[in-house]
């Protein structure tokens, strides 16, 4: 089973999050917590489902890392992008990958 | 310059403080997610691949210096400070904060502006020709239609829930700059045979999935039954439309599945009930909106400008800047300006504030207060004085809007693709800035002439690759970014499909295979030939051998 952790949006203001061991939302990928197996992997998602009811975040789903050197990493091109901003504007970018 | 009255005022007001009670309900969590998606929507506001976006609609791309100050406002007060000008004339942010979006709207609301009907399955932000009431080839300004469908169309109860979105666009000139024939409906002003103006109308063209060169089912349609006929051709599509697949719902599909003349027969059945009726437009109504239309006071002046000509031969840039960007105008001594927002390694489209402000003061100085919007991306001053070109030029220079590129390879089309966008499968905007890097020699694209780039970043195709003269569509290959490249497409009086040439690119091989295509093509022309003619005269065979030779 690959490593996953949950991501969403937060709802006031829309920026992209990751839910933390301590269940806060980080802005950083790397806080994320992970797990590779299946029955935690669903209940990360569970937690999250409750903080879309609290109004904290909304629409998160599960996505596929791997960890390379203690950095953690999206497998997919599009999450690549979520994590770290836009390609094409370096001024806007929220955040670096890799430090 | 349209000016709202009592009741467009009214409604915009009520929609912004309808959609901040809503905000209220879904933050103090009165309303899910599920019931709230619905009604952000509605209000243009998505959620997009790192946050919320905006679609705000620039009606017709008309713009007053007024309106795109405050459009730069919001960029630096709401946003990172800088906007999205889109291929329908809307312009988007990318960052505002949920929290601060009914604010955001009260402060459009300010200027005549709103976001309503950029999403869901209404009639859309209806467009035209970005050089309306500026251009010589116009039969009549196509905004006085395209206001008078706005107001029919605005929060129209029946047309609120179509079976998909629908979009209209209308031009006055031959030379269609609209793209007529890729609209559900498309609307071209045409005189008849008795000297009377009408329209001619062109139903179920479109891009996407499924891309269909709209057929014309009248040849010429009075002005005063615009309404009514346009009410009939939605009730068919209403009624007939498919609301169980949405990738067979636009009226595109419909078209094709009842075929053209049947079609046309369901709607001359449904406007024989509502022809001559409540919808008919009287003239005295198309005056009053013609008169906020009416082309300003332009002054008597020769058709050559001294001062103009002696900057043009003793400026090489300028001249060049004057051949790409500077068109002719219908009034003597005047020009119409294209201000490229496509310099090299840009991302085409994105203005940032200060950019939307040295606009607004050039109109404001030079242009009658006017700005325009383009399909293609870009910025027009439609009413300049020769004579005032070089003031202008300076000022575009000192802000990185003097690109001369328009209709060049680097004016390129291109969706925000996966550097935004939540539908997105491969990313458009670096590789449209990669192909301006690559024709990073202005003269060369001079050289090269007109040629349409246009790059989606998927099979929804807001990129319109469908019809560049070289499409370029993004597709994800397991998991990496592919880039399939059709050839001959056109979004003109010429309307073509393009075709694809072979199998696709990876985003590495894109740029190379642009540049051979290019090559290709300047090797085979005749007589500068344009890239299309050279196309239909040699077919694709030569472009692929040379594209796949090394393969």
């Amino acid at each position: 089973m690959p490593l996953k952790a949950v991501t969403a949006n937060r709802l006031r203001e829309g920026d992209v999050v990751y839910l933390t061991e301590s269940g806060l939302w980080s802005n950083w990928l790397n806080q994320a917590t992970v797990s590779n197996d299946a029955a935690a992997q669903e209940g990360l998602l569970q937690r999250a489902e409750a903080d879309v009811a609290a109004r904290k975040i909304v629409a998160p789903y599960l996505i596929d890392l791997i960890e390379v050197d203690g950095i953690l990493q999206p497998t997919s091109t599009r999450e690549n992008i979520r994590a770290a901003g836009p390609t094409v504007r370096a001024d806007y970018r929220t955040a670096p990958l890799v430090a | 310059m349209y000016r709202y009255d009592e009741f467009d005022l009214a409604f915009v007001q009520q929609r912004v403080a309808q959609f901040r009670g809503q905000v209220e309900r879904r933050l103090a969590g009165e309303l899910s997610e599920d019931e709230f998606k619905p009604l952000r929507l509605m209000n243009g506001l998505y959620l997009q691949l790192h946050a919320y976006m905006l679609r705000v609609a620039v009606p017709y791309g008309t713009l007053s210096s007024k309106q795109m100050r405050r459009l730069a406002r919001i960029a630096r007060d709401y946003d990172h400070g800088y906007g999205h000008f889109t291929t329908r004339q809307n312009i988007q942010y990318n960052w505002p904060k949920l929290a601060e979006v009914p604010d955001l709207l009260a402060e459009l609301a300010e200027v005549e502006m709103h976001a309503i009907q950029t999403s869901g399955n209404c009639i859309r932000n209806v467009t035209a020709d970005h050089f309306a009431g500026a251009s010589a080839d116009e039969i009549e300004d196509p905004r006085i239609y395209a206001e008078i469908i706005r107001q029919w169309s605005s929060l129209h109860p029946e047309f609120s829930f179509l079976p998909r979105k629908f979009k209209i666009a209308v031009t006055g000139a031959p030379n269609d700059r609209a793209a007529v024939r890729f609209h559900d409906i498309g609307l071209q002003i045409r005189r008849n045979e008795a000297g009377d103006v009408g329209f001619e109308v062109i139903v179920g063209g479109g891009q996407g999935r499924t891309p269909v060169i709209g057929v014309t089912i009248r040849k010429f349609l009075p002005k005063a039954h615009l309404l009514s006929y346009l009410e009939a051709i939605l009730r068919v599509y209403n009624q007939l439309g498919r609301r169980d697949n949405l990738y067979k719902a636009r009226i595109k599909i419909l078209v094709q599945q009842t075929g053209a003349e049947v079609f046309t027969r369901l709607v001359d059945e449904e406007w024989a009930e509502l022809k001559d009726g409540a919808l008919t437009l009287p003239a005295e109504e198309i005056e009053r909106i013609e008169t906020y239309f009416a082309p300003p006071a332009f002054e008597t002046l020769p058709a050559n400008s001294p001062a103009f000509e002696a900057r043009r031969f003793e400026d090489r840039d300028f001249a060049r800047w004057v051949r790409s960007n500077v068109s002719a105008h219908k009034a003597d001594g005047y020009a119409i300006v294209s201000i490229s927002l496509k310099p090299e390694g840009g991302a085409p489209g994105d203005a940032t504030a200060e950019q939307m402000e040295v606009v607004a003061d050039l109109a404001e100085a030079y242009s009658f207060d006017e700005i325009l919007i383009s399909h293609e991306q870009n910025l027009v001053l439609p009413h300049v004085k020769l004579s005032d070109l070089p003031a202008v030029w300076d000022k575009l220079v000192q802000h990185e809007l003097a690109t001369p590129n328009i209709g060049l390879v680097s004016d390129m089309i291109a969706c925000p693709g996966l550097d935004y966008c939540n539908l997105a499968n491969a990313r458009s905007i670096p590789v449209a800035q990669r192909i301006s890097q690559r024709f990073s020699d202005l003269n060369r694209q001079h050289e090269i002439g007109d040629l349409k780039i246009k790059i989606s970043g998927c099979i929804n195709a807001c990129g319109h690759h469908h019809v560049g003269h070289i499409g370029i569509l993004g597709v994800d290959k397991k998991g990496e970014e592919f880039y399939q490249i059709t050839l001959g497409g056109s979004a003109d009086e010429n309307a073509a499909i393009g075709k694809i040439v072979g199998p696709a690119f990876s985003y590495d091989a894109v740029v190379d295979a642009i540049d051979s295509i290019v090559d290709t093509y300047l090797g085979l022309r005749q007589d500068n030939e344009k890239f299309n003619d050279t196309y239909a005269r040699v077919g694709i065979t030569p472009f692929k051998e040379k594209l796949y030779a090394a393969a």
